[in-house]
């Protein structure tokens, strides 16, 4: 029994289901995986909750839903740590297994991450430098620590409102900016209510299926291969469709009216140094273990020096 | 009972209602303040508490939980009462121990895996409210049921007793 | 299992409090799925995490200091002087007050504990029979999910993903036409109550105008905040609850202050009422959506469709059954799209498809025997239960027949939907 926020009826809660049918099949009906789309059994916490007691048996994660559990996952959606999904790639190759080890150990089993893009900033007045954010108001979602530590180090004011007032908060004035993946920004139709968008990519987005090492023990050998096979195979489509899908909604945003914005010269940098401190006092506190900041940071400073000669080539989509 | 074991019944629950009474007034007014400080802090001062959402939706939770716990020291609950009134007194008086009865043991059975909710949050470790401990904010669902159980096992011994009374009236023996 | 069935059944006709047989019926439905019984509790926490909850103590609160007040006195006379001409004047406006209000709260019971509190006791004063004004406030209580910028709209737009604001268009005529149809109704029950033409008098509108000025300002403090970005949808109910403790304490002085600790409790002692059988509500629903009964019922609904007009009729059954046994929100993820894929296959419009959903669901809320809507009003006017079922049976089947109009009559929600 598997539970995620996806809605029924969707692209990925269709390969889901697909790949529930193979598995069904292939392991004879000994695993027969039950899905719970659309949020009905509850947000992140309330799964995990449930998962403890047994009446779930997995769910789908963003990274920051799992804070408590293995905060070290968060570290891809570090504010701008990346610059390009190129660098995203470089680096994911190399440290996704290590961060697959510590769910692993922090009690789930993990088939691999599939990135949900880089968030954009959203808003009604162009975003190009930290100065446009002075005096408005930007939404954040509750009880995000990055996101907060984030706008106390720009000196900003997060408004903090349940996600369904974001909507008519954003025609009403109430919130001015959010930040978001495209994909997410279409289903929640904010575009209709936001004139401007800026190319900058502020945190990279993932998403995860997580299922309970308790239960996948109990499995027989053969059934967790063909489980972990089936279920990879689909992560990296998902991680593959993702990417394809996010280029349509930029696409899809830019035809519905939405103006793109690129932050002024220099802008970047100024906003990079006081983010880059929230970076590591997360890592001081311990929120993401020390040494893979470090590994992170090290593998993008080898990746920018090889990729210097082509740096222009890399793009933020 | 002895007169002095009375005083002291009727004394702490009239403690125990000023308790109630106490909770349920400064949850409300609380309540309305940090929601409105909320607004005044974002328009005035461009600031604003970042937990205030998460904490204004636990109020709403022991808000609810005290509230049940005084309805039932009245009896007020919302119920569905349609056939007691065709019942004879005796027969209320079974139906009353029997629905009383009924009540006490659901919620002794509430106050149970609700303790036991809170135990695994404690035990592993939960938070709220940006670091707070979980079960902080939990372990009012146990009392709060443990208490409404309280009360309508008050209610039952005291509809036995009526029936009691009623039968021995009715059969001198 | 039956047998345990009729067991609670009849406890509950005894007078069991609604809380402890439903929590009963869902921990026996997690015992037999065999899954930990502190799902009970993981549930009933989630009253301390959903966010439209924090409306309800806040209205209740208001809606019981304005009736201990003098506002309905001040309410009947104002409606007196200016829509005295008019039969059912009162009730009329009640009826819009309501779907007003419910548009913005969204229908969880709040209206008839706030508004309806302070319409109950006006529309007696007023002289209307009392059967009436029972049945008015308690069906009142759902009208207005079709108007914009009622949740149910939006979250039925991103489930289906429809545009909100072309849904916030099509709700509009279905609205107003379960609003005529009921102030039809009220006008033909009460076409003897009227004062003649000739009493009107701008002196008495003054008058009425001037002794309300305190709390006329309250709807355009409110929605003006709204609009003007200041406050969220959801920061309403903290304004209107301090504005009206403000104005009937402080400037009109109508509530003593050493009463308000009673207010205080005797309003949270419902709130405490409604939330518990929410909170055990949301764990019985989760065994439902674990065992997948809502798509076993469309399954077993889908086989006796032969058209799209048995389909829609189907549809009107199953949704009634579905408002019946699960919350709005509930339904809508879980229900939607499973039947959009079949409505696509007879043509109906996504968007007409939603404004059905949501009038038939808002019935729900009325249906016996499990309306919450009923006990509300049943325990905030302290009627019997059998007496609110019978005085709300005229007013459900002006609105079934609305719904059914509703159904199949797709311009009614797609005029005003450009392209559709
Ligand atoms: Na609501
Ligand atoms: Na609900």
């Amino acid at each position: 029994k598997i539970a995620t926020i996806a809605p029924e009826g969707s692209g990925w809660m269709k390969e889901m289901r697909s790949a529930a049918a193979e598995i069904s099949e292939r392991t004879d009906g000994r695993v027969n995986i039950k899905l719970y789309g659309g949020g009905v059994m509850g947000d992140d916490k309330k799964v995990l909750r449930k998962i403890r007691i047994g009446q779930l048996h997995g769910g789908v994660f963003t990274p920051t839903s799992l804070e408590q559990i293995y905060s070290d996952v968060n570290v891809y959606g570090l504010p701008l740590l990346f610059e390009s999904v190129d660098e995203v790639d470089y680096v994911r190759e190399r440290v996704d297994a290590r961060l697959k080890a510590g769910l692993e150990e922090a009690g789930f089993v993990s088939f691999g991450f599939a990135g949900g893009g880089f968030a954009r900033v959203l808003s009604n007045t162009p975003v190009r430098s930290v100065d446009d954010l002075r005096g408005k108001k930007v939404w954040v979602p509750e009880g995000d620590t990055i996101s907060y530590r984030t706008m106390a180090a720009l000196e900003l004011s997060p408004v903090t409102l349940p996600v369904t007032d974001v909507l008519t908060g954003l025609q009403t004035g109430l919130v001015d900016i959010v930040a978001s993946p495209p994909v997410a920004v279409l289903v929640l139709q904010w575009h209709t209510k936001v004139e401007y968008l800026t190319e900058l990519p502020l945190l990279y987005t993932m998403a995860f299926l997580a299922i309970d090492n308790r239960t996948f023990a109990r499995l027989q050998e053969a059934d967790r291969a063909i489980v972990t096979e089936v279920m990879s195979r689909v992560y990296d489509d998902f991680d593959r469709v993702n990417r394809v899908d996010n280029e349509k909604a930029l696409e899809a945003l830019e035809n519905a009216g939405v103006t793109f914005v690129e932050p002024v010269e220099g802008a970047l940098e100024r906003w990079r140094e006081p983010v880059m401190a929230v970076n590591r006092g997360l890592a001081d506190d311990g929120y993401i273990s020390p040494d893979l900041l470090d590994e992170v940071l090290a593998l993008l400073a080898e990746y920018r020096a090889g990729a210097s000669g082509t740096a222009e080539a890399g793009s933020t989509r | 009972m002895s007169d002095a074991a009375g005083r002291l019944g009727d004394r702490l629950e009239r403690a125990g209602r000023l308790l109630e009474d106490l909770v349920l007034i400064v949850l409300l007014s609380a309540m309305m303040l940090l929601a409105t400080a909320q607004i005044l802090l974002r328009n005035v001062f461009d600031s604003g508490f970042i937990w205030a959402d998460e904490v204004l939706k636990l109020m709403v939770l022991w808000l609810a939980l005290f509230g049940a716990v005084a309805a039932s020291r009245a009896d007020k609950h919302i119920s569905i009462d349609v056939v007691s009134r065709f019942l004879s007194p005796s027969l209320r008086l079974v139906s009353q121990c029997m629905v009383n009865a009924f009540t006490t043991v659901v919620c002794v059975l509430l106050a149970w895996h609700s303790a036991r909710f809170v135990y695994s949050a404690w035990e592993f470790g939960d938070e709220l409210v940006g670091g707070l401990p979980a079960w902080w904010f939990q372990i009012v669902m146990p009392i709060a049921f443990a208490l409404i159980a309280w009360r309508y096992l008050l209610f039952t011994g005291s509809a036995v007793l009526r029936l009691g009374n009623r039968l021995r009236h009715r059969n001198p023996a | 299992m039956i047998l345990f069935g009729i067991l609670l059944l009849v406890l509950a006709l005894l007078g069991a409090p609604l809380f402890a047989v439903i929590a009963a019926s869902a921990m026996w439905g997690y015992y037999r799925a065999d899954i930990d019984l502190s799902a009970v509790a993981i549930e009933f926490f989630s009253v301390g995490t959903m966010p439209f909850l924090l409306a309800i103590p806040l209205f209740t609160f208001a809606g019981f200091v304005l009736s201990e007040s003098d506002a309905p006195k001040r309410l009947v006379r104002l409606t007196r002087a200016v829509l005295g001409w008019m039969p059912g004047g009162l009730a009329i406006v009640s009826l819009a007050a309501c779907a007003f209000f419910t548009a913005f709260t969204g229908a969880s019971g709040v209206t008839i504990i706030a508004l309806g509190a302070i319409l109950y006791p006006a529309l007696t004063r007023a002289g209307y029979p009392e059967r009436f004004n029972l049945g008015l406030v308690t069906s009142a209580g759902s009208l207005g999910l079709l108007f914009a910028p009622s949740l149910p709209l939006i979250l039925y737009g991103i489930v289906a993903q429809e545009s909100i604001d072309e849904l916030f268009r099509a709700g509009a005529l279905p609205g107003l036409l379960m609003l005529i149809m009921l102030s039809g109704w009220s006008l033909w029950v009460n076409r003897s109550q009227r004062q003649p033409l000739s009493e009107f008098s701008w002196g008495e509108v003054g008058a009425a105008v001037r002794e309300s000025m305190w709390e006329l300002p309250l709807p355009v403090v409110v929605l003006g905040g709204i609009y003007s970005g200041l406050i969220g949808v959801s920061e309403a109910a903290a304004v209107t609850a301090l504005y009206v403790l403000f104005i009937e304490v402080f400037v009109l002085r109508e509530i003593p202050l050493r009463e308000l600790p009673r207010i205080m409790r005797e309003s949270m002692l419902l709130v405490g009422g409604i939330l518990v059988i929410l909170g055990v509500s949301l764990a019985s629903t989760n065994i439902m959506i674990d065992a997948g009964v809502p798509q076993k019922l469309l399954a077993l609904v889908e086989q006796f469709v032969s058209g799209p007009l048995t389909f829609l009729l189907l549809l009107i059954v199953f949704l009634l059954i579905l408002g019946a046994i699960l919350d709005i929100f509930s339904a809508l993820v879980l229900v939607v799209p499973l039947i959009l894929p079949v409505a696509a296959q007879y043509d109906i419009h996504p968007v007409h498809l939603g404004i059905i959903f949501l009038a038939a669901m808002q019935l729900g809320y009325l249906t016996p025997p499990v309306g919450l809507n009923l006990f509300i009003a049943s325990y905030r006017f302290e009627e019997p239960i059998v007496r609110v079922y019978l005085a709300t049976l005229p007013f459900l089947l002006i609105l079934l027949i609305s719904v059914i109009i509703i159904t199949y009559v797709p311009a009614l929600s797609l005029w005003l939907v450009p392209g559709a």
